[in-house]
């Protein structure tokens, strides 16, 4: 009975259909979609504009981009007023980075408190807070280095009105020196500190402090703080000013909603005569990355940060949003694990036994096919990286990688990794592995990140055809970057290679150069904070380290990492492939921004203004 | 029924400490920690500075005495501090909570009115046009990729259509107001629609097809064939007499998704730029922020425990049949 139609006592219009006859109708209408769909097509908006994009924003990076390329167009006088809206995909977090933070805070942060000194595109000290850099010239620093006088600049207020002086930067220190800063160490050698008066500071140092200026810098630090507005510093975490810092930048906080949005307005009392050019920054906050580039595409925001490859041709077409591009400091680099992982023990030895001979690390080198993954597989998106020092002051330029698959197979075969029957090697007198170890290790990288996914598998590929074979493992961003007690394998030893990109630092390297390649800085349980992953140990490099921390001296300090630079090429324990184009969409009505190597992207946000 | 509840209730307490034991060691146990953020995210921090931070986030601990400090603070009320942003968990949650009943609620809303009728329409109409479009349309629902749905919806309603009047795009494409702008209801309608149709576009497909099966039954009963002998209108007959019974369940499925009003829906507050629960949640998860992972997730397996105690409770009040034994 259950397979009849329901009996029809009500006078209804409709006839039962079968699901059959439905079905051949719906069809029906399926297959007319193709024709209908321009009719609908024309009817929504479909302008793009073809305006051809102009010599400043093309993406291919060549040596001849220069950081912070201006976009072009004709120059416009600046005028005033306006709003800007720029795109980010979290929320800050917290906006007092001496206990925390995130490099999303850092854009807002940038607006609003600033450091004794900045960096210019071209990577140089400037004085912001200060009145100028100090140097032995000038008296600021004294004859045995260790005296630095600071100047500071006069009649600056805070954005509610108190005046800016040298009582705040002794707050400052003593705030980023406390029991909760995560920030303390770089002002480890500061041995004494004191204001003679209102605009001078004098600090003392116990040793060399080649960041000197650098922690003086809001970019990585906290910046000045103010004493009157922000509290009892044992009680740091928990002041209001954290939420809403008063700072002495262009702009100041005047609205945060969780979630949903951060708006800053202009300071009145900005210390530059006429700056900011702009009313207010609106940071929207949306996670979702179409969402931002389709509100970019649709002129309802200025600003998108770090669009994907996906995103940055059609902006290109669209002629409404150019990517500024500048080359970044993000290296993506292969790290070999010099010592025998999953053995319980994270230090250098014992040797790795397939990456402890240095004939197979040089194999692995020559198999690689820089060229094709970066034309290829990236599609000219990044620049070939030879060396550990591409960019700044400190840049050690050295010769190409050689690309030689058939040195690469004799040198395995040298190393006692002859061929198998299935083309996989297989150790016969190898140098740390038992005779008949198969070469088969494991790779590991982040996952939602498709240049990753991309150069792993050409990695992959290309390891094969020696003989390697090669495991890949895409893990979530969390493992690969997690901490000591996390288990992270690159943190305690346990990984064959892994292949993500890195930063130097910025301006000042030193602080991660001692991680990376001390070995003091192997990571262990007396030392979970480490960052030496490979465990490379060189008593050679372990002395240029030191010796170039231990002088102001710019031009002996980057004689000293460059060979530091061409060691770590004669033991590989890197391989370095590519450096990312750091750059942001902005809408072509965005006038005065500049895209910076070495500062976040709000970095000159008091030059801003919008044009037509 | 009193003691039934207390019972329930009574049991509900080991239940959902051997929920929180096994989340929190899950969480610990997994891969991955909040260190991550700082390790990557915070260039320049010596490896001091980073022992700094994991002492000051309180990871230090072993794991069960990190569980005993949390279980003994939970107890007293205190849901701790969020380990990214530093203000308390409890001041974190009841910011976002608003903003997700607000959505939820509407979709619910714009669900029971759409799927009731539709549901009803179906059942009493089978086989009609009407009832194979609405069937076909429900699987669909129930079939899209929600997180695909919503990017469409952006792409044409928001990307590429335009409001002949006023030349902006049709919907805003997230977000609960337009920023800067008075507050204004029409404002908000005009942003709930692509988020409440996202959501509701499953949901509705879920409810009338469970009321359709559950009215199919009922229309075949013999009182209500009954009900029509004795010359009762048709109208009355589906309304007053098949309906209420059909909806017992209904209800009760209705019941078992009331902690959705709490926890939010992730995928339409990511793509909606919605700052609610989900979102909350999405970004603890992602940062493994643990004090607040575990307080949402707590505070969602109460609810589940007391909706689930609801719709038990509800089908025994409504359907005379059902009753529980001591």
């Amino acid at each position: 009975m259950r397979d009849q139609p329901a009996p029809q006592f009500h006078q209804s219009a409709s006839r039962p259909i079968t699901r059959r006859t439905f079905l051949k109708r719906a069809a029906t209408v399926g297959l007319s979609l193709p024709v209908l769909s321009p009719l609908l097509a024309a009817c929504a908006r479909v302008e793009e504009t073809t305006a051809p994009a102009g010599p400043g924003a093309s993406p291919i990076p060549t040596a001849a981009v220069e950081p912070g390329a201006t976009p072009t167009g004709p120059v416009e006088a600046p005028r005033s007023g306006g709003t800007v809206r720029h795109l980010i995909y979290e929320d800050p977090d917290t906006l007092n980075f001496i206990i925390g933070g995130t490099s999303i805070g850092r854009q807002i942060y940038q607006t609003l408190v600033e450091g004794l000194v900045g960096v210019d595109p071209e990577g140089n000290f400037y004085p912001i807070l200060a009145a100028e850099i100090p140097t032995r010239e000038n008296g600021g620093i004294s004859e045995d280095f260790l005296t630095v006088t600071w100047k500071l600049k006069p009649g600056v207020r805070w954005s509610d009105g108190a005046p800016f002086t040298s009582a705040d930067v002794l707050f400052t220190y003593e705030a980023a020196t406390s029991a909760d800063s995560i920030i303390a160490d770089r002002f480890s050698k500061i041995e004494r500190i004191e204001a003679p008066d209102d605009y001078t500071v004098v600090i003392r140092y116990s040793e060399i402090d080649v960041g000197y200026l650098e922690q003086w810098r809001a970019t990585y630090g906290s910046g000045i703080i103010p004493k009157h507005a922000t509290g009892p510093i044992a009680e740091i975490t928990r002041w209001e000013w954290n939420r809403k810092p008063i700072g002495t930048g262009p702009f100041k906080l005047e609205e945060w909603v969780s979630g949903d949005h951060v708006t800053v307005v202009r300071n009145e009392y900005y210390h530059e005569e006429g700056k900011p050019l702009l009313d207010r920054i609106d940071f929207l906050i949306v996670p979702s990355e179409e969402a931002r580039a389709q509100m970019m595409l649709r002129g309802d925001a200025e600003i998108m940060l770090w669009p994907g490859e996906t995103y940055t041709e059609d902006f290109e077409r669209s002629g409404i949003v150019t990517v500024g591009l500048a080359p970044g400091v993000w290296n993506t680099r292969l790290w070999m694990n010099l010592s025998q992982p999953r053995d319980g023990n994270p230090g250098p030895e014992p040797p790795h036994w397939l990456f402890g001979d240095l004939r197979v690390r040089q194999a692995i080198s020559m198999a690689i096919n820089r060229e094709r993954i970066v034309n290829e597989v990236l599609e000219g998106r990044v620049a070939l990286v030879t060396t550990p020092f591409p960019l700044g002051w400190y840049a050690c330029e050295l010769p190409p990688y050689q690309y030689d698959p058939n040195k690469a197979k004799a040198l395995m075969e040298e190393a006692g990794w002859v061929e198998g029957p299935d083309g996989l090697r297989v150790a016969r007198g190898a140098r740390y592995a038992p005779d008949g170890t198969r070469a088969e290790v494991g790779l590991s990288t982040y996952s939602a990140f498709l240049p990753m996914e991309l150069t792993a598998l050409a990695i992959q590929e290309d390891l094969k055809k020696i003989g390697v074979k090669v495991n890949i493992s895409i893990e979530d961003f969390a493992v690969i970057f997690g901490g000591w007690e996390d288990g992270a394998p690159r943190k305690t030893g346990d990984f064959d290679l892994l292949l993500y990109d890195t930063s130097i630092g910025g301006i000042e390297p030193h602080l991660i150069i001692r991680n990376t390649w001390h070995s003091a800085n192997i990571p262990s349980a007396t030392n979970p904070g480490g960052a030496n992953y490979t465990r490379f140990t060189n008593p050679e490099a372990d002395r240029l380290i030191d010796a170039a921390g231990s002088t102001l001296d710019i031009d002996a300090r980057r004689d000293l990492y460059c060979q530091l630079a061409k060691i770590d090429r004669e033991v590989l324990p890197i391989i370095y492939l590519y450096q990312f184009n750091e750059g942001n969409a902005y809408s072509r009505r965005l006038k005065g921004y500049v895209v910076s190597t070495w500062e976040w992207s709000t970095w000159d946000a008091k030059e801003w203004y919008l044009g037509e | 029924m009193l003691p039934y509840i207390c019972r329930r209730l009574l049991q509900a307490v080991p239940l959902l400490l051997l929920v929180s034991l096994a989340v929190f060691l899950l969480l610990h146990v997994a891969p991955g920690g909040p260190m991550a953020a700082y390790e990557r995210r915070m260039i320049g921090l010596s490896p001091q500075d980073l022992e700094r931070a994991r002492k000051q986030l309180g990871l230090d601990d072993p794991i069960h005495v990190q569980y005993v400090k949390w279980l003994a603070r939970v107890v007293r009320g205190d849901l701790g501090e969020s380990l990214m942003t530093r203000r308390p968990v409890r001041t974190e949650i009841l910011e976002r909570l608003p903003r997700t009943f607000y959505l939820m609620g509407t979709a619910f809303l714009v669900t029971l009115a759409l799927a009731i009728p539709i549901g009803l329409i179906a059942a009493v109409r089978q086989y009609s046009l009407f009832d194979h479009t609405v069937t076909t349309i429900a699987f669909m629902g129930q079939s899209i990729p929600i997180y695909w749905l919503g990017l469409i919806l952006i792409l044409i309603f928001y990307g590429t259509l335009t409001n002949p009047f006023t030349g902006r795009p049709l919907f805003p494409p997230g977000g609960m107001a337009t920023l800067g702008a008075e507050f204004s209801i029409l404002d908000r309608l005009w942003h709930l629609v692509l988020p409440v149709t996202m959501l509701s576009f499953s949901w509705i497909a879920w409810y009338s097809r469970y009321l359709r099966a559950s009215m199919l039954e009922v229309i075949h009963q013999d009182y209500v064939r009954t009900a029509r002998a004795k010359g009762l209108r048709e109208q009355v007959v589906i309304l007053r007499h098949a309906f209420p019974n059909a909806a017992i369940p209904l209800v009760t499925l209705m019941a078992l998704d009331l902690p959705l009003l709490f926890s939010g829906a992730l995928f339409t507050e990511v793509i909606f730029s919605w700052p609610g629960m989900g979102r909350l949640f999405y970004d603890a998860a992602e940062r493994r922020d643990y004090p607040l992972l575990m307080s949402i997730i707590m505070i969602t397996s109460v609810l589940i425990v007391l909706s689930n105690l609801l719709a038990d409770v509800l089908y025994a009040f409504l359907d005379p049949r059902i009753r529980y034994q001591r």
